[in-house]
C-alpha cells in the first residue's frame, strides 16, 4: 500500500512547476532549474508523485549508445491534485496548515 | 537522471547532480527494502500461534529422531558390514574406514535429506541440520581433545 503523500513545501514547488505548462512533458533537470531543488531532493518527490499516479513518466528515445532521458507530466488526477493543493507563496502554506495538510 | 548530466553546463554542477541522484536512488532502494522487510515480518506474525509452534517443534523433533535413527543404523549396522561381507580381510588395518559409518555416511545422508526436505518439510529438515551440526561439532571436539 502506498502511504499518503506528504505535502512538503518542496513537493508544492514541484507541482507548481508542472502547473506552468500542465500538458507538457518535462525533464528532471528543467524542473530542478525552475524550482531550485537539487537532484537528491527532486527525484524522491518525482518518484513519490509517480507512485501515486499523479505523474506519468516516459523515456525519450535518443541516439544509440546513450541512455534514454526520463520525462514527466501530470496525469489528469495529478493536474486536479496540483490545482487543489499547489498554492504559491507563504499564504499557501498557511492555507494548507488551516486545512490540516501535513507540510 | 543519468542522461541529464549531458545537459548540465558545468562539471561541478554535473558532479553535484550525480551525487544527489545517487543519494536519491540509495535512499529509495533502502526505504523500499526496509518497507518490504517490515511487511514480511508483519505477515509472518500469524505464524507464531501455539498450534503452529507445536507443529514446528514436532517437525524439529522428528528431524532429530530420524537423524538419530540414521546415525544408530550407520554405526551399529554399517560399521560391521565389511567384516560380515568379507570375513577374510582384516579391516582393522584401515583406521580411516571407521570414520565412514560414524561421520561420513551419516553426514552425507543428513545433507541430502535436508536438501530434499527443505522446501516441503522445512522443520524436519531443520531438525536434521541441527543433528548434523551437533554430530560434526561432537566429532571435532572429540578429535581435538583425544589426540
Amino acid at each position: 500500500m502506498v502511504p499518503p503523500l506528504r505535502l512538503s513545501p518542496q513537493t508544492l514547488q514541484v507541482l507548481d512547476a508542472f502547473l506552468d505548462a500542465p500538458k507538457d512533458w518535462k525533464y528532471g533537470y528543467d524542473i530542478s532549474r525552475n524550482t531550485g531543488l537539487k537532484s537528491g531532493t527532486l527525484y524522491p518527490i518525482l518518484l513519490r508523485l509517480a507512485d501515486r499516479k499523479l505523474l506519468e513518466t516516459s523515456w525519450e528515445a535518443t541516439e544509440p549508445g546513450k541512455p534514454p532521458r526520463h520525462l514527466y507530466r501530470l496525469t489528469p488526477n495529478g493536474l486536479q491534485f496540483a490545482r487543489e493543493h499547489a498554492i504559491k507563496g507563504v499564504a499557501g502554506s498557511r492555507v494548507l496548515a488551516l486545512r490540516g495538510v501535513k507540510t | 537522471m543519468l542522461r541529464e548530466l549531458d545537459f548540465i553546463e558545468s562539471d561541478w554542477a554535473s558532479l553535484m547532480w550525480a551525487l544527489g541522484g545517487t543519494t536519491a536512488i540509495l535512499r529509495h532502494s533502502i526505504a523500499s527494502t526496509a518497507r518490504s522487510w517490515v511487511t514480511k515480518q508483519v505477515d509472518r506474525r500469524g505464524e507464531w500461534t501455539p498450534k503452529n509452534v507445536g507443529r514446528k517443534a514436532a517437525g524439529l523433533v522428528s528431524g532429530v529422531v530420524i537423524s538419530a535413527g540414521v546415525l544408530a543404523f550407520s554405526i551399529l549396522g554399517l560399521a560391521r558390514l565389511p567384516s560380515v561381507l568379507f570375513p577374510a580381510r582384516n579391516f582393522e588395518q584401515l583406521p580411516w574406514l571407521g570414520w565412514l559409518p560414524v561421520l561420513v555416511i551419516p553426514e552425507g545422508v543428513f545433507v541430502i535429506a535436508a536438501l530434499v526436505l527443505w522446501r516441503k518439510r522445512r522443520d524436519v529438515a531443520r531438525g536434521i541440520v541441527l543433528s548434523g551440526v551437533t554430530l560434526a561439532v561432537h566429532v571435532i571436539v572429540h578429535v581435538t581433545t583425544h589426540r
